[in-house]
C-alpha cells in the first residue's frame, strides 16, 4: 500500500469511526439501561411472570387475553378517527412536515390487515415493517411494541381479527420531503429500533419485572413523557422528564421530587392510573385522559401496582423549564392576588370561576380544583390552554363533572387571556401566551 | 345609541348604550325599562356570539360554553328614556332586540370605517380594518 493510500484508508476509517460514535452518542441508552442489574432471558426467568395477562385471566381464551393486551397497549385510541369505527384508522397526526394518518387494523382483506400472516404482524408491531415490506414511521411505537414477546403480540392479533372488518380506506399522508421517503425510515430503524424482546433483571423484583414490562413495551409511556433526541427518538438519559407531544405537554413522571413523581403517595399514582384524578394533582385530560379511558382503567389492580413500583424505580431527572413545586391555594376574594390580565379576569369571572372558584380550590367538585395540578403551574400554560379549547371529561365516579370545551366561543385572544390570567392567580409563574399561540396549540392536536 | 371600543384584535367593549323609546302611553313604565334593557342584551348578544353553525345537517351549538351569551361583567351601561306620550299603547316586547344590533355595526362603522354587511361580527374583518 502506497502512503498516499494508506493516510487516505485511515482518513476513512476515521470518518467511520467518527460517524458510528455520533450515531452511538445520539442514540443513547436503551430505555431499562438505569436498571443495570443482570439480564436473563425470558425463558429462564422463574422468580415471576413479567409477560402476558393477570392471572384472572390466564385460563382465558386467547382472544380475551388480546384483547387485555391490547388494551394495555393502547392500540385503539390512535387507530381510531373519532365518530368513526373502532381500529378503522384516520386519526391524523399533525406534524411540522406534514399529516400523518392512522392505518385500518380491522381485519378487512383490503383496506385493514386481513392478509397478515402471523410474521407480517410480528415484522409491523415489532420491528415497523408493513405487510408489503415498506417501512412504518415510528409514530406507530414499535420501538416499544418491540419489547413484547411474540406470544403476546400474537394474541394481539386473534383479538383484532375477531373484531368485526371494517372497510375504510384512511387518507393518504401528507408529508413532505423527504419524509415522505419511507424507504429511508429503514436506517433509522436500524439506529432507533433495538428490535429485542424483553430481558426480566434478576436483580429486582418480579413486580418491578412486570411493572417494567407493561410500562415499556405495552404502555409505551416513553413516546410521550420522555423527551427526543436529534433523530427524534427516545432520549433515554431524560427519560420520563416530559415533553410536548400533539400540543399537550406530557408532564415529568421520573421520581424527581419537585418536579416529577417523587412526592406523590402510591395510593395517588393508583388513582390517577385507574381512575383519571388524584386529590390535590389534577385530573388526567388530553392524550393521558384518553390513555386512562382506554387503557389505564382496564388494567387489573396488581398490574397498576406494578407499573407504580416501575416508575418510582426510574432515576429523578428534574424539568429545568417548571418552578420547584406547585402554587398554595389563592386567595378567596378576587380582588385579592395577582391580576395582570384584566381581559384574562373578565373572562375567567364570566365562564370559569363558577366551577373553579376564586381561590382554585373548587366549590364544586374536588375534580374541577386547579390548586396543585401541574397544568396551572406550568409557565407554558400548554395544557391549560388545551383544556379550555378542548374541555376535559373523566368517567369515574358517575357522577363526575365534565368542562365542556370552549374553544368555538371563546376568540385566540381571550383564551389567551384567560390562561395567562389562570397561571399568574393559580401557579407559580404567569403564561405569556399570544393569540398566535393559541392558533398553533389548535393546529398541532390530533384529529 | 351604542357607544363601542374595538382594539387591534377587533375585540369590541360595549361602553354605553342609550335608548329612546315611544311606545305610547307606557302602562307600566318600568316593565317597558327592563323589556328594552333585556331586549339589547339579547340582541347585542346575537351581534356578537350567535352563530350557528351546521355540521352532517347538526346545528353544533349545544349550550352556553359553545354559544356565549352576554355575560354581567360585558355589559355596559343602559339608559333607557321613555318618551312621555299621549297616543294610544303600542306593543313593546321586542323592539330592543332590533334595535342593538344595527346601533353597534354603525357604532363600529363610526370607530373602524368597516361597514359590516354579516351578523355575528367577524373580529377579522374588523382587526384588518383598523390595521389598514
Amino acid at each position: 500500500m502506497s502512503g498516499k493510500m494508506r493516510i487516505l484508508a485511515s482518513l476513512v476509517m476515521i470518518a467511520i469511526v467518527a460517524v458510528a460514535l455520533g450515531i452511538w452518542i445520539i442514540r443513547g441508552p436503551g430505555p431499562l439501561d438505569f436498571a443495570g442489574g443482570t439480564k436473563v432471558a425470558l425463558a429462564d426467568y422463574r422468580a415471576g411472570k413479567p409477560a402476558g395477562v393477570p392471572a384472572k385471566l390466564e385460563k382465558a381464551s386467547l382472544v380475551e387475553r388480546g384483547e387485555y393486551l391490547a388494551k394495555a397497549a393502547d392500540c385503539m385510541v390512535c387507530h381510531t378517527k373519532p365518530g368513526e369505527k373502532e381500529y378503522s384508522g384516520g386519526l391524523g397526526f399533525k406534524l411540522p412536515f406534514g399529516t400523518l394518518y392512522s392505518t385500518n387494523i380491522t381485519p378487512d382483506k383490503d383496506t385493514g390487515i386481513g392478509n397478515y400472516s402471523d410474521q407480517d404482524f410480528l415484522d409491523a408491531v415489532q420491528r415497523g415493517k408493513r405487510h408489503d415490506g415498506a417501512r412504518l414511521y415510528p409514530a406507530m411505537p414499535y420501538t416499544s411494541y418491540t419489547y413484547m414477546t411474540d406470544e403476546d403480540v400474537l394474541a394481539v392479533k386473534a383479538y383484532l381479527f375477531s373484531l368485526p372488518a371494517v372497510r375504510a380506506k384512511p387518507p393518504e399522508n401528507t408529508l413532505s420531503f423527504p419524509f415522505n421517503q419511507r424507504w429511508a425510515m429503514m436506517f433509522w430503524s436500524a439506529v432507533f429500533n433495538p428490535d429485542t424482546r424483553f430481558t426480566p433483571d434478576t436483580s429486582k423484583s418480579p413486580e418491578w419485572n412486570r411493572g417494567a414490562y407493561l410500562t415499556e413495551a405495552l404502555a409505551h409511556c416513553g413516546e410521550c413523557h420522555t423527551p427526543r433526541n436529534l433523530g427524534f427518538a427516545l432520549d433515554n438519559r431524560k427519560k420520563f422528564a416530559g415533553a410536548i407531544t400533539a400540543g399537550w405537554r406530557a408532564f415529568n413522571i421520573s421520581s424527581d421530587k419537585a418536579t416529577g413523581l417523587g412526592n406523590w403517595r402510591d395510593e395517588d399514582l393508583i388513582s390517577y392510573l385507574s381512575l383519571g384524578h388524584a386529590p390535590g394533582h389534577g385530573s388526567a385530560s388530553g392524550p393521558m385522559g384518553e390513555a386512562v379511558d382506554h387503557s389505564f382503567s382496564q388494567f387489573a389492580p396488581e398490574d397498576i401496582s406494578s407499573i407504580v413500583a416501575y416508575l418510582r424505580s426510574v432515576p429523578p431527572v428534574p424539568s429545568p423549564d417548571l418552578p420547584a413545586g406547585t402554587a398554595p391555594v389563592a386567595p378567596a376574594s378576587h380582588k385579592d392576588g395577582v391580576t395582570a390580565d384584566a381581559r384574562g379576569k373578565k373572562v375567567f369571572a364570566g365562564a370559569c370561576v363558577s366551577c373553579h372558584g376564586w381561590s382554585g380550590a373548587s366549590p364544586v367538585s374536588p375534580m374541577a380544583t386547579l390548586t396543585g395540578t401541574w397544568a396551572v403551574n406550568d409557565p407554558a400554560a400548554i395544557n391549560v390552554a388545551q383544556i379550555v379549547l378542548s374541555g376535559t371529561r373523566r368517567h369515574t365516579p358517575d357522577d363526575a363533572l365534565s368542562m365542556p370545551a370552549f374553544g368555538n366561543a371563546y376568540t385566540d385572544d381571550e383564551i389567551a387571556a384567560v390562561a395567562n390570567y389562570v397561571t399568574a392567580r393559580f401557579g407559580t409563574k404567569g403564561s405569556k401566551l399570544t393569540a398566535k399561540d393559541v392558533a398553533e396549540l389548535r393546529e398541532q392536536t390530533a384529529e | 345609541m351604542v357607544e363601542a371600543e374595538i382594539d387591534d384584535s377587533g375585540e369590541i367593549v360595549l361602553r354605553r348604550i342609550t335608548s329612546v323609546v315611544d311606545t305610547g302611553i307606557a302602562v307600566n313604565p318600568d316593565t317597558v325599562k327592563a323589556q328594552i334593557e333585556g331586549g339589547l342584551i339579547f340582541g347585542l348578544t346575537a351581534a356578537l356570539y350567535g352563530e350557528i353553525t351546521i355540521d352532517k345537517g347538526r346545528v353544533q351549538q349545544s349550550n352556553f360554553h359553545d354559544y356565549r351569551m352576554m355575560r354581567i361583567n360585558e355589559t355596559p351601561k343602559i339608559e333607557v328614556v321613555v318618551v312621555k306620550s299621549g297616543e294610544a299603547p303600542g306593543g313593546i316586547g321586542e323592539a330592543g332586540v332590533n334595535a342593538g344590533p344595527p346601533a353597534l355595526r354603525n357604532a363600529i362603522l363610526a370607530a373602524t370605517g368597516v361597514a359590516l354587511r354579516r351578523l355575528p361580527i367577524d373580529r377579522k374583518l374588523l382587526a384588518a380594518g383598523r390595521k389598514a
